[in-house]
């Protein structure tokens, strides 16, 4: 308790260091002025008790510094002082100083820029009233055979279970209303809507939400009110909430927003509530601008009723005061229970596991952190490096200080006063290099942000701001890093012994670094790691960026059309697709035109079961199939040739029998030495029916590019459509300049029918690898970083031995060494330095890339050539950098080095 | 100042601080004032060396500082005795009997 108190008036007086002055002052003035008063009172004259009064009481000037020490005043100004001499020291020795100053804030920097990212994503908690108590309702169970299932996909964990995110309307509703411990079961779903406003129409995202959801997920709209539970009835009024960035740019900031309408999927809509400016919904990057109720999604959507056993719905909860998790979780397993009963849906072993809400739904989380995890550990490594190089850097100075320590602890300097000076002095270079990181943090933002994105899907909002947490971090790793590196250095020279002082200085030959060499070596083991994780990146890249995707991506626009939205009904589909087909084929520079249910490659995919005649699947499960349905013409405008057979044709039409084109990789895995054309076999789209193969198309990358060639089968749109399609427009002009004209086109047969997700085949299938691009280069920015600072440690190290050998080179070289006899020594060294370090770095390297063995493509991780490229250039780097201090050692004028004493 | 002036043993400037605080809290000018005056004027003490001592024995949480008005109602600071500092009084007078005790066999025997 004391030494804390102590510690406070200490810490107290750093601050009013001035107050407390005033205070002794003031103190002691009383003193001698009552003194006076009391001669005078005796029968002095006033100048006489004066003098009498300071005769008395001694030196004032002695007192008021010896109590302002012993009030700790001095620990305060000791520091400071130590500070300013900090700062002297590392002005005399600029070079020391930049080199010291810029390795730490590379380091730091990259930490700060890879935590910053870490915290947007995966940290920071939602905006939202007492983010703590939500909770990701998830459910779990073996064998899970669904109807229909969208969302973020399910996962497979170990012991057979499966876990899904997304539920059905039906089954939310028996959790929902079940009592729990929770105060709020609330259940939302996005959905793509066309928004009319300005006389244009524009396609944007909805977020379907249940009636408690704004009571549950702790959010009250900034003008108007929160969709309640009366508005999520079937026939309610149809009402929408809008946020902030639609009602600013959309509304034009219009205060009497509320009780307008707006037209959605060609309903009318009432405006009752305005979200607040900061809100972020459940959905990491979710691009929502309208929300709606789950119960207006029949009316606005015909196409699909809410009571289909479809699951589509994520669910989160707000647990209730006080209640007991484990048992909210065991209570809605029953009730799942119940829902699995009710429904066609199937499962075993099925029940709810919950999981912490307050950063939202954890998709993103999942797929980013992983990658996250390897970059946040190769920036720690680059940060351990430059602390091994400020320890070197700091030992070589303290060893040619090593005389001034000498001489001040022979003035009486204690050894903790000498370690202080020490630490003070790493703490001022790693706070200057905490400094200049933040701002290598901040020029690496874009970077980063472009990292994110590609991660998530389009104009996802990402803030990377600097928020307190982030300074905190830097601040917190730059006290450590003072500490790591500083530690050693000023243990070292505070063991300076006084007697020291009292050698010549030449005596006091400066010390051999052994520590120094070890820390190299670590250098150089820790660069293994990183300059292999960078190789096998790139690699991953390079190999990805030579797929050749099996079509032809060149001159291809791409763009989106939802007729179901524009209140078509099915049977209509493709009726407005062939128009739309038709319209564009037309324009001039148009070649081809065709399209499918979703673009190649543009990380969409949807399966369906099959069942092959004769060849029943070995582990009785169902066998899944990869589908894409297509338009006429599809393979001739993405350039995939046709094998065998022929193409679909409008002949193969809703009434005529059921078509399939397969790919290579489907013809040779189930027909190996047959011809599968004229084959049969059933597909379960909707219902299970029979189809036969009519032709062989190439392979060509589907899902994304990264994925290997599966078995596809394409079905033709006419015989089978799909609610929305992906255009694929072949044109001999820039894909680009079309566009207007499409608009046009498409605008002539409906002016309701929006065009979205407008892009072209290159831009996706740059943007299907983008991930791996980022990661490469963000992995081998890491590695030419831990590179450099390790040469700039060798370097050093090795200038240092040669600086100390001087005057023994330059006996050597008076005594008929040639320079070549005093250069090989010193790139021997350092050649052993490296192998050593590589000794040591290549197995971890080995152990440590098993890893990251999922974010590999088309290398294996223990890849011989990057191992030996990495060993290699690691030698050549190192070499060349001791190479400098070498060629100095063999200049070195002998007359010189002798009489530099 | 005719009288013998005995300088000061060393240390024994808190024991007489601490024993002048016991009765009561009072400013530094008193404390000097009263340990002259108690001592028959033998014991003077170097008036500024007194005030470190009280600073150092605040930092040991020995007797407390508070700003108060004087006699002739004048700001000035005002030492009190802590807990802990009874207790080092305790301890320091105990101390200093031994030792009274000692030196005095000590010459009695010679």
């Amino acid at each position: 308790m004391r030494a804390l108190r102590t510690i406070w008036s200490r810490l107290r007086s750093l601050w009013q260091r001035r107050e407390v002055k005033r205070e002794i002052d003031e103190e002691l003035r009383f003193h001698l002025e009552q003194r006076t008063a009391e001669n005078v009172a005796a029968g002095m004259s006033p100048e006489d008790a004066a003098r009498e009064a300071r005769k008395r009481f001694g030196n004032v000037q002695s007192v008021r510094e010896e109590c302002g020490e012993a009030r700790g005043a001095s620990f305060g100004e000791g520091t400071w002082k130590d500070v300013r001499f900090a700062i002297r020291q590392l002005l005399k020795s600029p070079g020391f100083t930049a080199v010291a100053v810029i390795s730490l804030a590379l380091g730091i920097g990259a930490n700060t820029a890879i935590f910053s990212g870490l915290n947007a994503v995966l940290l920071r908690s939602l905006p939202v009233r007492d983010a703590q108590d939500l909770r990701l309702i998830n459910w779990t169970g073996r064998n899970p055979q669904y109807s229909g299932y969208t969302g973020p996909g399910t996962t497979d964990v170990p012991g057979g279970f499966t876990v899904g995110t997304s539920f059905s309307y039906p089954g939310y509703c028996v959790l929902r209303d079940g009592n729990t411990g929770f105060s709020d079961v609330y259940a939302f779903a996005t959905k793509g809507v066309t928004l009319v406003g300005h006389g244009e129409s524009r396609f944007t995202e909805a977020l379907l939400v249940s009636g408690n959801y704004f009571s549950g997920y702790g959010v009250r709209p900034f003008i108007g009110r929160p969709i309640l539970p009366e508005d999520d009835q079937p026939g309610a009024p149809l009402v929408a909430v809008i946020t902030y960035p639609w009602w600013e740019r959309q509304c034009g900031s219009d205060p009497n927003v509320v009780g307008k309408p707006v037209t959605i999927n060609q309903h009318t809509a009432t405006v009752i509530g305005v979200l607040p400016r900061n809100y972020a919904g459940p959905l990491p990057g979710d691009e929502a601008t309208v929300y709606l109720p789950l119960n207006a999604q029949p009316q606005l959507w015909s196409h699909q009723p809410l009571e289909l056993d479809r699951w589509w719905l994520q669910v989160m909860g707000r647990l209730a005061p006080g209640a007991n998790e484990a048992q909210a979780q065991a209570g809605l397993s029953v009730l799942f229970q119940q829902a699995l009963n009710q429904s066609k849906t199937k499962m075993e072993q099925g029940g709810i596991v919950l999981e912490d809400g307050s950063r939202g739904q954890l998709i993103l989380h999942r797929q980013m952190a992983k990658p996250f995890l390897a970059l946040t550990a190769a920036a720690g490594i680059v940060l351990l490096i430059a602390c091994a190089n400020l320890a070197g850097l700091l030992l070589a100075r303290g060893a040619a200080r090593r005389h001034e320590m000498a001489v001040r602890a022979a003035m009486g300097a204690g050894r903790w006063r000498l370690i202080r000076q020490s630490l003070v002095e790493s703490l001022t270079l790693s706070l200057l290099g905490a400094g200049l990181g933040l701002l290598v943090a901040a020029w690496s933002r874009p970077a980063l942000l472009g990292f994110l994105l590609e991660y998530s899907r389009d104009d996802t909002r990402f803030d990377l701001q600097t928020d307190d947490r982030v300074l905190a971090f830097t601040v917190l790793v730059s006290v450590i890093t003072a500490v790591i590196f500083g530690i050693l250095p000023a243990i070292r020279a505070a063991e300076a012994h006084p007697a020291e002082a009292l050698k010549h200085r030449s005596a006091m030959a400066a010390p051999r670094l052994t520590l120094g060499k070890g820390l190299v070596a670590m250098q150089v083991s820790l660069s293994v790691l990183l300059v292999v994780g960078a190789g096998l990146m790139i690699r991953t890249f390079a190999n990805l960026a030579r797929v050749a995707p099996g079509f032809d991506a060149e001159n291809v626009l791409v763009f989106r059309v939802r007729p179901s939205d524009a209140g078509h009904p099915r049977e209509q589909y493709v009726e407005v697709y062939d128009r739309i087909r038709s319209a564009v084929a037309a324009l001039p520079g148009v070649r081809l035109v065709s399209y499918s249910a979703f673009a190649l490659v543009s990380g969409s995919s949807s399966s369906d079961e099959m069942e092959l005649p004769g060849r029943p699947n070995e582990s009785g499960r169902k066998r899944n199939i990869e589908y894409l349905k297509v338009g006429e013409d599809f393979f001739r405008t993405m350039n995939v040739p046709l094998l065998a057979g022929r193409d679909f044709t409008s002949a193969d039409s809703a009434t005529a029998h059921s078509v399939v084109v397969v790919n290579q990789t489907f013809a040779r895995r189930y027909f190996p030495d047959e011809d599968p054309v004229g084959k049969t076999f059933t597909f379960h789209d909707q219902s299970p029916h029979s189809v036969e193969i009519v032709g062989v198309v190439r392979d060509t990358k589907c899902y994304r590019v990264r994925a290997d060639a599966e078995p596809l089968i394409y079905v033709p749109q006419r015989q089978s459509a799909t609610r929305a399609v992906s255009f694929a427009v072949r044109s001999v002009l820039p894909p680009g300049t079309l566009l207007p004209a499409i608009r046009q086109a498409v605008a002539g047969i409906d002016p309701h029918l929006p065009l979205f997700s407008i892009s072209t085949q290159q831009v996706l299938l740059d943007r299907s690898i983008a991930p791996d691009r980022l990661f490469a280069l963000l992995g081998g920015a890491l590695a030419l970083l831990a590179l450099l600072l390790s040469c700039v440690g060798l370097y050093g190290l090795m200038a240092y031995n040669v600086a100390r050998r001087t005057p023994e080179i330059g006996l050597r070289m008076a005594l008929g060494a040639t320079p070549r006899n005093v250069s090989g020594p010193i790139l021997r060294e350092a050649l052993w330095l490296v192998l050593a370090g590589l000794a040591v770095g290549v197995p971890g390297a080995l152990a440590l890339v098993r890893l990251v063995q999922s974010q590999l493509y088309g290398v294996a991780p223990a890849d011989p050539v990057t191992f030996v490229c990495g060993g290699a250039l690691l030698i050549v780097v190192a070499m060349l950098s001791a190479w400098i201090p070498a060629r100095r050692a063999a200049r070195v004028d002998p007359m010189v080095a002798l009489r530099c004493d | 100042m005719a009288t013998t002036k005995a300088e000061l043993l060393q240390g024994t400037l808190d024991l007489l601080i601490l024993k002048t605080l016991a009765a009561g809290a009072m400013h530094g000018y008193s404390i000097a004032q009263r340990i002259q005056q108690r001592s028959d004027d033998v014991l003077v003490v170097e008036e500024g060396s007194l005030y470190p001592c009280l600073y150092r024995m605040e930092e040991k949480g020995w007797i407390s500082a508070e700003w108060g008005k004087s006699e002739n109602n004048r700001r000035a600071k005002f030492y009190a005795l802590t807990r802990s500092g009874r207790k080092q009084l305790e301890e320091e007078t105990a101390i200093w009997e031994r030792v009274h005790r000692a030196i005095t066999l000590v010459l009695q025997a010679a």
